[in-house]
């Protein structure tokens, strides 16, 4: 297993630059929202390039990893060190954010969610998120970039611009990451989320129009971080959790729902599924059992 | 700076219990070799130069007596020898229950293990919603060497998979935990739960029955009355010896979520029973009712971020419990405050040490178990690095800290990866408070002595179940490089893991849970 692990790790930092180059897509973005009722906001999350590899590969690994026992020679082999020590911190976090979302996605398969899991890893969801929003320094330029390539051609216009001295690196996926090494900042990574947007939509064609991005046209940028500041990491809410749209398939939400006041703006948030679930049926019973 | 308390494996000391006064130098050489030949493993050894009272005591000895070198330097540490109590022992494998395959069933996998008051009887509980209860054999004068061994008593089914209509959810029927009640009559009874219903079941022997019946005729049918001439007195005639199960009172539906404890009050009357979000106080003879005594549900469940994880009853006052949350926190109530006691009397928390913060530092810290000393005086929480051991005067930290397995702390992200991290570890206490044991990985367990502070690791595997045979302790190597016996932690199974232990409330007789195998080892003394 750790072995595995190791592998994968070493392969994601031999193919980085390659996929840099290659300005590949990833199709890590997460949408979060934010308050109960209120607007929506979208987070960055899945935009490292470096990572792209790991990310695709612990879904392979899920299948295969857990009960295998592992070969002695195979560990040797790859000197059977976990993976934390040889990343750079942000690769780190972003590893364990897409673990986290994962299993969070994978817990409406189990016949019955754990809820003391469920929130252990919403919590360290939200500390992740909370502490990418601090490194930042100033919060909105973390959560600015409203991913270039998650807009369409048609909505992106609508972005003001990001200024060029922001001081934040824009992958071409659009996530920004203020700790990324220069070597990154080729042409092309660095304002990004600017006029470059466009040209750089075209690169993005595959990825699907979620639903959310409608609202984003009605809001000023403003009011998004407004939002941001006042709500989201106050209330410790379970809204933060909602998860990505499911991978290399279509976000399967109408334009419609963006417009329901409910907070979870994507279809998928699993977690949020199961406990509201919960809740009602918690309800129900309450008024059935009468205790 | 780490906790002042850890204490480590690599600190060898050859001997347990030689008495105060010859610790330092029976210590000082092995300890000075190690530290020749190993000089990484001195960070292991810092905490005890920085653990101001104990530590400085420790020093003073090996200051003291550095001169008193003597030939046991350099051997491996005979850390397993008495782990509990004032004698010089070791263990030593006793038996072993449950198949040999490789293949294991999902339903036999053991999921609690719990001996009663008197530790004549042992009850395991599995997946499969089976409960097994061994009984001790009388010792026999023919066998001497053979210490009462434990044989099955009886096996019932105690919960059935069920589904939940309403919800439209699979109840799994494996059982959570057993508590048994104070014996009061010559039954036995005992309290299984799983994730929603509790039952009481009763064990009752039956060796005779009565006959000479006269009011129905052998088929079972009424004799006509009238032809019934004379009265006939039954006799009770000896058969061969039963053993029945039967449920007594079932507990449903109280526990919207899943039900992590139960613990018997000291009442013997009362019993409480805990899932993620609230604590339920019954009566054991009522069924229908119960009291809500604790209820941590946020209106709003997207407020959510605590759980509670597991809660006990105080051993001897019976109007107070604790119960244990995901954030590491552990609370105890007073019954007498309020009926509802969603505030606490005691709040225990151990703030949180900035170097070690990690991703994973909330999931590490989640309390998976909580036992009151049988004293009353102390309680012991299980995370997943290490046993805390509380005094209950003293709120804002653990009296001490025992590592169970530091080395994991590096690969904290695969085991969060393959959901180990999620592991719920028990822990439980010696018969005399003296000494603790929790489980691992790799189907080690460890056991921590409060005393001389010493530790080991002790393995159970089939490869030393010989009968009487002594364990041998296990070291997990730690960086560096791996020495003879020593066995590196990333060829650790983390498939074999060891939750559930119990310990014998007066012997040194203890169980252990490897998967779907029970292993019981004992002490031999010396």
């Amino acid at each position: 297993m750790y072995s595995k692990y190791a592998t994968d790790v070493s392969t994601q930092v031999q193919n980085s630059q390659l996929q840099l180059m290659q300005k590949d897509v990833d199709t890590g973005s997460y949408w979060l929202p934010l308050v109960a009722g209120g607007p929506k906001c979208r987070l960055q999350v899945g935009p490292n390039p470096r990572l792209k590899v790991g990310s695709s590969l612990s879904l392979t690994r899920y299948m295969l990893g857990r009960g295998v026992k592992r070969k002695m020679s195979e560990y040797e082999a790859s000197g059977g060190l976990g993976p934390l020590p040889d990343l750079p911190y942000p690769q780190q976090r972003q590893l364990v954010l897409d673990l986290c979302l994962n299993k969070l996605q994978g817990c409406h398969t189990r016949a019955e969610p754990s809820l003391h899991r469920s929130v252990l890893l919403a919590n360290t969801l939200r500390h992740i998120q909370e502490e990418l929003r601090r490194e930042g320094g100033d919060p909105p330029a973390i959560l600015a970039p409203a991913p270039p390539h998650v807009a369409t051609p048609l909505h992106s216009p609508d972005m003001p611009p990001i200024p060029p001295d922001c001081g934040v690196i824009c992958s071409p996926t659009g996530g920004c990451w203020p700790g990324l090494p220069i070597a990154m900042k080729e042409p092309g990574l660095i304002g990004g989320c600017g006029d470059n947007t466009r040209s750089s939509d075209s690169l993005f064609g595959s990825f699907e129009i979620t639903n959310s991005t409608s609202y984003l046209t009605d809001l000023a940028f403003d009011d998004i971080f407004e939002d941001i500041d006042t709500s989201m990491y106050d209330s410790s809410d379970f809204s933060v959790l909602a998860l990505p749209p499911a991978r290399g398939t279509g976000t399967t939400t109408g334009p419609e729902d963006s417009l329901k006041p409910f907070p979870s703006c994507t279809s998928t948030s699993t977690l949020q599924l199961c406990l509201t679930d919960l809740n009602d049926l918690d309800h129900i019973m309450e008024i059935l059992v009468g205790s | 700076m780490t906790s002042p308390r850890h204490v480590d494996g690599a600190v060898h000391a050859p001997s347990w219990n030689e008495g105060e006064k010859n610790h330092g130098q029976i210590l000082v050489a092995p300890l000075l070799l190690h530290l020749l030949l190993f000089p990484s493993s001195f960070s292991a050894l810092k905490p005890l130069f920085f653990d101001p009272p104990r530590a400085f005591a420790w020093r003073r000895k090996l200051l003291g007596h550095v001169g008193g070198a003597d030939g046991e330097a350099g051997v491996a540490p005979r850390g397993h020898t008495a782990m509990a109590g004032g004698n010089d022992f070791q263990w030593c494998f006793s038996q072993v229950k449950g198949a040999i395959d490789e293949d294991v069933a999902e339903a036999d996998i053991i999921s609690t293990v719990e001996f009663n008051y008197s530790g004549e009887l042992l009850a395991t509980g599995d997946k499969g919603g089976r409960v097994v209860i061994f009984q001790r054999e009388q010792e026999s004068k023919n066998r001497p060497h053979s210490r009462g061994e434990y044989n099955v008593y009886s096996t019932f089914q105690s919960h059935e998979p069920e589904f939940d209509y309403l919800k439209s959810l699979e109840i799994e029927e494996k059982i959570n935990k057993i508590r048994w009640l104070p014996q009061q009559n010559a039954a036995h009874f005992l309290l299984s739960t799983n994730d929603k219903t509790i039952k009481l079941w009763k064990i009752s022997e039956r060796d005779k029955r009565a006959e000479g019946y006269n009011l129905k005729d052998e088929d079972g049918r009424l004799r006509d009355p009238f032809r019934i001439t004379s009265l006939r007195v039954p006799v009770l005639m000896p058969m061969d010896l039963m053993v029945e199960a039967s449920p007594r009172r079932i507990f449903a539906n109280a526990h919207t979520y899943h039900i992590n404890s139960i613990s018997v009050n000291s009442d013997h009357e009362t019993y409480l029973s805990a899932d993620d979000l609230r604590i339920n106080l019954w009566h054991l003879e009522i069924t229908d009712r119960s009291f809500n005594i604790v209820d941590i549900k946020p209106a709003n469940m997207e407020e959510l971020t605590e759980v509670i994880t597991a809660a006990e009853c105080h051993p001897h006052q019976c109007n107070v419990f604790v119960y244990s949350s995901s954030k590491g926190t552990i609370r105890l109530c007073d019954m007498r405050a309020a009926a509802l006691c969603d505030r606490h009397t005691k709040f225990f928390e151990e703030p949180e040490d900035p170097s070690s913060r990690s991703f994973f530092s909330e999931i590490i810290s989640s309390i998976s178990d909580v036992k009151f000393s049988h004293s009353g005086r102390y309680m012991m929480t299980r995370d997943y690095l290490s046993v805390k051991v509380w005094d209950l005067n003293m709120e804002n930290r653990p009296v001490e800290t025992y590592q169970v397995h530091e080395y994991l702390r590096s690969k904290l992200c695969s085991l969060y990866e393959n959901d180990c991290i999620f592991d719920k570890f028990e822990c439980c206490w010696n018969g005399s408070d003296g000494a603790i044991m929790t489980g691992s990985y790799n189907n080690f367990f460890r056991m921590f002595d409060r005393n001389s502070r010493r530790d080991i690791t002790l393995e159970a595997s089939r490869e030393s179940s010989k009968p009487r045979a002594m364990l041998k302790p296990r070291k997990v190597c730690t960086g560096g490089k791996r020495k003879k016996d020593e066995i590196s932690v990333d060829s650790l199974d983390f498939n074999k893991k060891i939750l559930h232990t119990a310990w014998h409330p007066k012997e040194n007789v203890i169980a252990v849970a490897a998967t779907n195998n029970l292993y019981i080892f004992q002490d031999k003394i010396n």
